[in-house]
């Protein structure tokens, strides 16, 4: 298994750093998920949601009846308004809105449609809007260039996109777990009994999606009396309908004919025949047995809710209903009235205990809701708002009008022009992640839909992508069980890769091998083909006894009936047509075939998934010797192994890619993470996104608020092949540190490190930190139209002389210290300058400044980017880590002299303290340190894929057998000799190479030191807060703690002197605080601000000579107060010491 | 006895452990044993060679001292001998992607070869230096097309000039009368080839560079080694005979040239021959059969230093500065010492 050592390939090319012909695909696939279900989203999409709109309709005063609806509708790539003079081309490129702190967005035009009374009098095209576009995506200006006109444009060159740019911002929509769409799910759920007399815990549910994305929840709920209610939801009202009265209402067929479909194969269980017999006699007794009286029944009741116009019969308004809410993924009637039979008959199985309950927990039945899937979604509502705006438009038109008022293309137009517009709807989302909607789309949180795709490394960067949260929902959630790390998630969601703490396991990440599907695929050939491998159609004679026949399900439609024999065989062939991709079997299609065991297991049958948004991963199908997709479900049942050794001989069908198949992209690239402590390997994943490191190439085209980048990065020595694969090189993100581990001089004790000095002079870990700031003068002047500010220095003014440039900037390259100036402007009316100064205590290098402009050309030096840099090369309390979870502070800068020497004279560049190795068990460190040293010895660089060795054939032994051979020890110890004494110590040291990277947490961010400064208005105690000048918490815990010492003096220190102590006066006869007041002094008295001068008089006692000064802490004045003003008085017993 | 000298003046190295890494030879220690320190035995044992030496590298022994005057010299050498070293850089323009300050940082780490021996210290607030104590460099460079490149030509070397920015491109600007005083070769930066920064056409540099006398302690860059450290002598000992394939296996066990082999009776027989050469990784303590045959140890007092210098002195010279600093250390506490005796006989 173990392969040869690689050689720096990568960085050795000839043409490494220049940009390739074509993109780097590995990296790509990154953001696969999020760009292709944004292209559908306009492609398909839109089409699918525009034509899925309802049309409006509504009567004019004059009586004609209108109905509005849109045709079609498309978003055109970004663009400047056609208006520009200056521009060199319209197209809009990221790079400037990234630049200028704008929203990337291109527009959103439709066709609407008018009828009047039913006659269509005509089509007009309209822009909605501008909608935020997703870099790279179909409608993004950068689809289709390769990485020179990339860098050309201002962007990395292996740019992946995938995400909008809002206002500057970079933001992702964040992936969420849902229920997997058109599956129905028997669950129990105890708060189900709370919704009403009756309810149990079970109950059936199923998420139905329509092929624009929007999906709508049903639940079949399990009545104690043997009857079933369906539940559904209507603009977020839930509403119950007893099942029979649906089914009744779906199609116009008898009861015996609804009795037979309802106990097929059950026809021994007579408690199930007498419950569907009870609920049938139900429905008669109400006199409701015809679908027309069902309909008229069920739409008179629901009449009000609809708010439908007054001329729509009730049996339209009982049709409107079931089609917009009863299982909307399907279209025809009777295929929604065979699905919810399927649902009954499980509902009653799982109610008996014949059948298992489902989880919604487990990744089998959830699948992910893609970015441009939510997009669609609100699109879809938003349009839907838009034509409803239209029409308060042309009512209020009408109303103002009267009778005359008709419909025409001149009023159309007036009203469009008053109509809303989708920009700022669209661009809130994702600014904020906030929704605002009618529905709640089937969303189970409302906030948080989005994030800030953080560029601090390539790490952080790339997760964004590979996130999938469980939903805010359940971040509340007291109980454990939707974090569990489910053996159904394995290949699909990384166990390693997840939070410790809050969104442990609520926060997990995509493997780097799992594929979102994003393509819909045709599935109508499938149900033919089925027939002819030998399923029964479901309207078709009975293939034998039902009992034994399975159900066959695609997406949700019940197709037919297939005898348990034979099920296995179809399985199979249908997976060699997919495999193959014969008889336009989709690639992507999940052949479940669950079967029927003598337990109570999942409810069986054959079940096939084609639809997008579910998971899934490739793996090696053993049979066809090729790869297949495999979805989450479809993987419960299916024999995988992981390597070829442990396949069983006819039983095992399937074989994993790699063994590292179950990593996501940032663990599988952790060095031997099979040797170390599972959690070390989650802190890896954490502490590798927050690391410093190269964050992008285009610094000079961001405007990001802050970036962090090292100075001295290197490729490490000891790497994964995953490294190379997404050709990391690019973005690296530390150093190989020479790293004895030993414990010197007591300075690094509890994981602190000891930095060699002299390393870090010669450039160890220097970083800077990039600050972007905006000035707007229109911001300042508040000016919208004319310019009244400019950018500028008035000549020989003392206060920038030197310091400022003539156009009121500071000089490129200049160190701003605190106090200086920072810009100036101009006042173009009054003539005065304005110097603003630079107000940070850190210094900063101005690194450059951009010029920024606005849509149309005209503004001239009203807007300006200033992005300074801040030097920040290690110093004591900054953070280090390797890349094990080790993560240390540094404690002390030793000198190079004082460090231990090796017998070649080598001082390594960090102390490591061997006590961070007994508990924690990182032996993927220990390895990697010898790897490294070998590697270094040898001019290699280590391939540290997990699993690549073996018992047999262990790590430490061939890096021990290597380390031999370059004359060094077995164990990668060295002799060393003490700094200090220049004696040999009695102990090897382990001395070898580990890749260090260098983390965000600075202390010159965090420090925060008081001894006087900002104290609260109301309590005269010091405020909190590090950016305030505040001080530190001296809590009730510290309290106790100083107590206990006995420690007197400290205690009054801190909790008086250096809080709030005060003055006051308080009247020894009657004890009060407020009553003593000064004497007004005459007025002829100039003395009077003098203290001396000043008399105190208690105002109840009426005397002076009671008063007397007291040191009290202020808070307790301010209580005094409140409690007076409650009508309760406070005396002090005051008496002199 | 034997045991006794062992403990001595033997560093022993066990398989597991390592024992007597300290001296324990002082006065009164062991009965029998004049430890008192004396100046003519010390004389007697102590001597110095000069195994190798290069204007670069250079190997001596030290013999007959303690850890503690051998480390003394080792961290002079490495933190007080003085060099010259850019200190200041001027930035009158740099429009290339590399930032001022890393520049400069990169600039200061340049060893530049002139004699520190013939500078002042600069004085703590002066900003301008003297020619006493200061070299001044400068470096122009400006990047441009090469517009004789053909056409497809897409090597950077082909197409620009001047984009890579080396230290040939440093050139020494006499201050006062240093023009008379040093040679043109006398000044400038060690290796000519480093390379500084790159540039692209349009971008320029324009820098001057003041160089100051300082020593390692300050900053790295003024350390006058890339490193200078010592270690013992190995000492090999074979106890039984190693014949056959066991003395092929203990020669592998240690550095080339450490073990030979001899044809004695047609038998093959390991021999040590240079002790010297091994690493001491104890390879040979890790074959059950070997560790029985071979005892490992060094002479506590024989020190093998091996002082690489960057190329602003030699070896030799930057010793003997270490050698001049330590005395220079000694006289000093001497005349405190004399001092407070003063003091207190008062």
């Amino acid at each position: 298994m173990f392969q040869e050592p690689q050689t720096f390939q990568h960085l050795t090319d000839p043409n490494y750093g220049r940009p390739g012909k074509v993109q780097h695909l590995p990296l790509q696939e990154i953001t696969r998920p999020h760009i292709d279900s944004f292209n559908y989203m306009l492609r398909e999409g839109l089409v699918k949601a525009v034509q899925d709109i309802p049309p409006i309709e509504f009567a004019l005063p004059n009586g004609q009846k209108i109905s509005l609806n849109i045709v079609e509708a498309h978003v055109s790539s970004p663009k400047i308004d056609q208006g520009n003079l200056y521009a060199r081309t319209l197209d809009v490129f990221p790079s400037e809105c990234r630049e200028r702190g704008i929203t990337y967005r291109g527009r959103l035009q439709a066709t609407v449609r008018w009828f009047v009374d039913g006659r269509p009098s005509g089509t007009d095209e309209r822009i909605l809007g501008e909608i935020p576009i997703m870099v790279k995506s179909e409608a993004c200006n950068l689809s289709k260039l390769s990485p020179s006109d990339l860098v050309r444009r201002g962007e990395e060159a292996e740019e992946m996109g995938g995400y909008f740019i809002i206002n500057g911002i970079e933001r992702v929509i964040r992936m969420l777990i849902m229920p997997r769409r058109n599956f129905p799910n028997c669950m129990n759920r105890p708060s189900w009994k709370s919704r009403g007399n009756q309810y149990t815990e079970f109950g059936v549910t199923m998420r139905c999606v329509k092929g624009d994305q929007t999906g709508a929840n049903i639940v079949l709920h399990y009545l104690n009396n043997g009857t079933a209610n369906l539940s559904f939801s209507f603009r977020k009202e839930q509403f119950f309908v007893p099942i029979m009265l649906i089914l009744k209402a779906l199609v116009d067929v008898t009861d015996q004919y609804i009795y037979s479909e309802l106990i097929k194969g059950k026809e021994e269980d007579s408690f199930y025949k007498g419950c569907i017999a009870n609920m049938l006699r139900q429905a008669q007794s109400e006199g409701l047995s015809e679908k027309a009286t069902i309909l008229k029944y069920i739409g008179e009741r629901f009449r009000i809710k609809l708010q439908l116009p007054d001329w729509v019969t009730d049996t339209a308004v009982a049709t409107f209903l079931l089609d917009q809410c009863v299982c909307i993924h399907l279209s025809n009637n009777m295929e929604k009235f065979n699905i919810l039979v399927y649902m009954t008959r499980k509902l009653f199985a799982f109610a008996k205990g014949e059948c298992a309950a489902e989880s919604a927990d487990n990744p089998m039945f959830q699948e992910v809701l893609l970015g441009g899937h939510l997009f669609l979604m609100v699109l879809k509502e938003k349009i839907e708002g838009w034509l409803g705006s239209l029409r308060y438009c042309i009512e209020r038109k009408a109303k103002a009008k009267g009778q005359e008022y008709t419909l025409n293309q001149a009023s159309f137009n007036d009203a469009c022009r008053h109509a809303s517009e989708v920009t700022r709807p669209m661009e809130y989302l994702l600014a904020t992640g906030n929704l605002v909607s009618k529905t709640g789309l089937g969303l189970m949180q409302a906030a948080g839909l989005t994030v800030v795709a953080d560029k601090l490394n390539f790490f952080r960067y790339i997760s964004h992508f590979r996130c999938i949260h469980r939903g805010a929902f359940f971040a509340q959630m007291r109980t454990t069980a939707v974090r569990k790390l489910l053996p159904e998630a394995w290949g699909f969601l990384c166990p390693v890769h997840t939070p410790d703490g809050a969104p442990c396991g609520l926060m997990n990440h995509m493997t780097a091998t799992c594929q979102v599907v994003t393509k819909v695929f045709s599935t109508v050939g499938l149900p033919k083909l089925l027939c002819s491998l030998g399923m029964t159609p479901i309207d078709g004679p009975a293939p034998g006894n039902m009992a034994d026949c399975y159900r066959v399900m695609l997406d949700g439609r019940i197709l037919g009936w297939i005898h348990a024999n034979a099920a296995q065989d179809v399985a199979v062939k249908l997976r060699m047509m997919k495999v193959k991709g014969i008889n336009k079997v989709p690639p992507v299609l999940e052949i479940c075939l669950v079967p029927k065991t003598p337990h109570a297991s999942q409810y069986p049958g054959l079940y096939l998934f084609s639809t997008p948004a579910r998971m899934v991963r490739p793996v090696k199908n053993l049979a066809l010797d090729a790869i297949e997709l495999i979805g989450t479900f479809e993987q419960v049942y299916l024999n995988i192994c992981i390597v070829a050794e442990e396949a069983h001989e006819g039983l095992t069908t399937h074989q994993e890619l790699s063994e590292c198949s179950f990593l996501s992209v940032i663990a599988s690239l952790t060095p031997y993470s099979d040797c170390n402590q599972s959690p070390r390997n989650i802190y890896q994943c954490q502490m590798g996104k927050q690391t410093m490191a190269t964050p992008c190439h285009a610094l000079q085209h961001r405007s990001d608020n802050k970036l962090y980048r090292l100075q001295t990065v290197q490729s490490p020595i000891v790497r994964n092949k995953m490294y190379d694969y997404y050709g990391m090189d690019n973005y690296p993100m530390g150093t190989n540190a020479i790293v004895a581990v030993i414990s010197y001089t007591g300075y690094d004790m509890e994981d602190a490190m000891i930095l060699n000095k002299s390393s870090f002079e010669r450039g160890f870990a220097h970083g800077n930190v990039y600050k972007h700031e905006f000035v707007d003068l229109r911001k300042i002047s508040r000016e919208k139209s004319r310019i009244s500010l400019m950018f500028g220095c008035k000549p020989g003014d003392k206060r920038v002389e030197g310091k400022l440039d003539p156009d009121g900037l500071p000089p490129v390259g200049k160190l701003l210290t605190a106090g200086e100036p920072y810009y100036c402007y101009i006042n173009v009316q009054t003539g005065e300058a304005r110097v603003t100064l630079y107000k940070s205590q850190e210094a900063a290098y101005v690194d450059h400044i951009k010029v920024l402009g606005n849509d149309t050309g005209t503004d001239e030096m009203q807007k300006i980017c200033i992005c300074l840099r801040i030097v920040r090369n290690p110093i004591i309390g900054d953070k280090f880590a390797s890349r094990h979870g080790q993560k240390g502070i540094c404690s002390q800068k030793w000198p190079n002299e004082n460090m231990p020497f090796s017998e070649s004279g080598m001082t390594p560049d960090i102390l490591f303290n061997p006590h961070g190795f007994p508990s924690r068990m990182t032996i993927g460190m220990m390895i990697e340190s010898m790897a490294g040293k070998s590697g270094a010895l040898h001019g290699l660089c280590h391939d540290s894929t997990p699993f690549c060795f073996s018992e047999e054939n262990p790590a430490i032994d061939y890096f021990g057998r290597a380390l031999t051979a370059a004359g060094y020890n077995y164990f990668g110890t060295e002799r060393m000799y003490s700094g200090i004494d220049g004696r040999e110590f009695e102990a090897d040291i382990f001395f070898g190479i580990v890749y260090y990277q260098r983390l965000r947490h600075m202390v010159s961010d965090k420090f925060q030191v008081r001894s006087t400064g900002p104290i609260d208005q109301l309590t005269h105690q010091p405020v909190k807060g590090r950016k305030k000048g505040g001080g530190v918490r001296f809590g009730e815990m510290e309290r106790d703690a100083i107590l206990s010492l006995g420690t007197a003096f400290i205690l009054q220190d801190r909790l008086v002197n250096c809080s709030d102590k005060t003055m006051a006066r308080v009247c020894t006869k009657c004890g009060s605080l407020l009553s003593a007041q000064m004497e007004k002094p005459p007025s002829a008295l100039a003395a009077a601000s003098f203290e001396a001068a000043r008399h105190w008089v208690c105002k109840i006692c009426g005397r002076k000579d009671s008063v007397v000064e007291i040191s009290i802490p202020f808070v307790f004045k301010y209580l005094v107060a409140e409690l007076a003003a409650m009508n309760i008085k406070l005396t002090l017993d005051v008496k002199p010491v | 006895m034997a045991d006794l000298e062992d403990i001595r003046t033997r560093v022993r190295l066990n398989e597991y452990s390592l024992s007597n890494t300290q001296s324990t030879d002082f006065p009164g220690n062991y009965p029998d044993y004049d430890d008192a320190w004396n100046q003519v035995k010390f004389e007697e044992n102590f001597r110095i060679n000069i195994i190798s030496m290069t204007d670069l590298e250079m190997e001596f022994d030290m013999v007959g001292v303690d850890a503690a005057v051998a480390n003394a010299f080792r961290r002079i050498l490495l933190a007080e001998v003085p060099t010259m070293a850019i200190e200041k850089v001027f930035i009158y323009n740099n429009t290339s992607i590399i930032q001022d300050e890393v520049l400069a940082h990169r600039l200061g780490l340049i060893p530049i070869k002139a004699d520190p021996r013939l500078f002042e210290y600069r004085q703590k607030d002066d900003t301008e230096g003297t020619p006493e104590d200061t070299i001044e460099l400068e470096l122009k460079v400006k990047c441009t097309r090469n517009p004789n490149a053909s056409k497809d030509a897409t090597d950077p070397d082909e197409i620009y000039r001047n984009h890579k920015v080396l230290t040939k491109q440093m050139k020494w600007i006499p201050l006062g009368n240093q023009a008379e005083m040093f040679m043109d070769n006398d000044i400038h930066p060690v290796h000519d080839d480093i390379l500084v920064a790159k540039l692209r056409p349009g971008q320029e540099l324009d820098l001057k560079l003041h160089c100051v006398k300082g020593i390692g302690k300050d900053h790295a860059k003024f350390s006058p080694v890339a490193t200078a450290s010592y270690r013992l002598l190995p000492d090999i000992t074979l106890t039984k005979p190693v014949v056959g394939e066991k003395a092929e296996r203990l020669q592998k066990c240690f550095s080339p040239g450490v073990i030979e082999i001899e044809e004695v009776k047609g038998q093959k027989v390991a021999k040590v021959v240079n002790p010297r050469k091994d690493t001491c990784s104890r390879e040979a303590l890790r074959h059950d059969d070997l560790k029985e045959c071979v005892q490992l140890g060094r002479v506590r007092n024989h020190f093998i230093f091996s002082v690489e210098s960057t190329g602003i002195l030699p070896p030799d010279v930057l010793v003997t500065e270490a050698v001049k600093i330590l005395m220079a250390k000694c006289r000093k506490m001497l005349s405190e010492l004399d001092k407070t005796q003063v003091e207190t006989e008062k």
